[in-house]
């Protein structure tokens, strides 16, 4: 997959634990790391809303497009 | 409480555990008793029952029988048309033996066996995954197992009974061994199969949907 998550790096910015961010936003920890591990097939709008909402940012901030590197990783 | 569809999984694999367990142990004898039955009877030197399918008249796919018979000049060329039956014998020879009971030891191995995969995917339905990528591969092996038992067992069946066929000489009446594919077997596997192309869709669409946050 070529589109990553940059949750780790909204949890630095903001200084909240990915513990925290689970009970403001109402998603299990199961699945934030699913987000944070970029193995996600997919990103339910009302996710992105909460996420933007509480780490305080864009959908863009937190999505990014990466191109395919030789010897990366293509379905994580 | 358990939902309905898991009380159902649950009872019918209640009885595939007894339908494998009992099957297994008298499925085991039975089987012990026809790989060695051919060495008793070479032995002993005792003839014992043998018995083959045939058909009677000439052909094995569709025999005809020609009837000798007299008839009005309305009803002229009698014949019977895929007469088939079994030829009950008492022989003292072990391939004769081994050559009969081969298709029930095929026959036990593979009832088995696919219970056993159904057992297999019935506990997945009950722990509540049964779009699991196993079931996939369990379900291809059984439309397999099906199409080759439909194809597989006549031929056998043909053998043994040609083989026999071959040794003895039936006065004033022609027998030849029959060869009926297993249509149904057939169908059922290609069914089968149809449907594990189907539950491969069901497990991406399964993968898919553990996936999305």
């Amino acid at each position: 997959m070529s589109i990553w998550v940059n949750l780790d790096l909204m949890l630095v910015k903001q200084q909240m634990q990915l513990t925290e961010l689970s009970q403001r936003v109402g998603i299990t920890l199961a699945n934030l790391s699913i987000l944070k591990t970029n193995k996600a097939r997919a990103i339910r709008f009302s996710t992105l809303d909460a996420l933007c909402r509480e780490l305080k940012c864009q959908p863009g901030d937190l999505l990014e497009y990466r191109d395919h590197e030789v010897g990366q990783d293509v379905e994580p | 409480m358990s939902p309905p569809k898991l009380v159902t999984a649950r009872i019918v694999k209640f009885w595939f555990d007894i339908v494998f367990f009992v099957g297994l142990t008298f499925g085991g004898l039975l089987a012990l008793w026809l790989l060695l039955s051919p060495l008793t009877v070479s032995s002993s030197e005792t003839p014992s029952d043998a018995a083959i399918p045939v058909a009677i008249g000439a052909g094995s796919i569709r025999p005809v029988l020609p009837l000798d018979a007299e008839a009005s000049t309305a009803i002229s060329n009698l014949r019977i048309l895929e007469g088939k039956g079994e030829l009950r014998f008492q022989t003292t020879s072990w391939t004769i033996h081994f050559a009969t009971n081969l298709v029930w030891l095929l026959v036990i191995a593979v009832v088995t066996y696919v219970v056993y995969l159904l057992r297999s995917i019935l506990r997945t339905v009950i722990a509540d995954q049964p779009f699991a990528a196993a079931n996939i591969s369990r379900l291809r092996i059984i439309g397999l197992i099906l199409i080759g038992t439909g194809i597989l067992f006549p031929i056998v069946q043909y053998l043994a009974a040609r083989m026999v066929l071959n040794r003895i000489d039936v006065q004033g009446v022609a027998l030849s061994p029959p060869l009926e594919f297993g249509g149904q077997a057939i169908l059922g596997g290609l069914l089968i199969l149809v449907l594990a192309t189907i539950f491969r869709y069901g497990t991406q669409l399964e993968k898919d949907q553990s996936l999305t946050v």
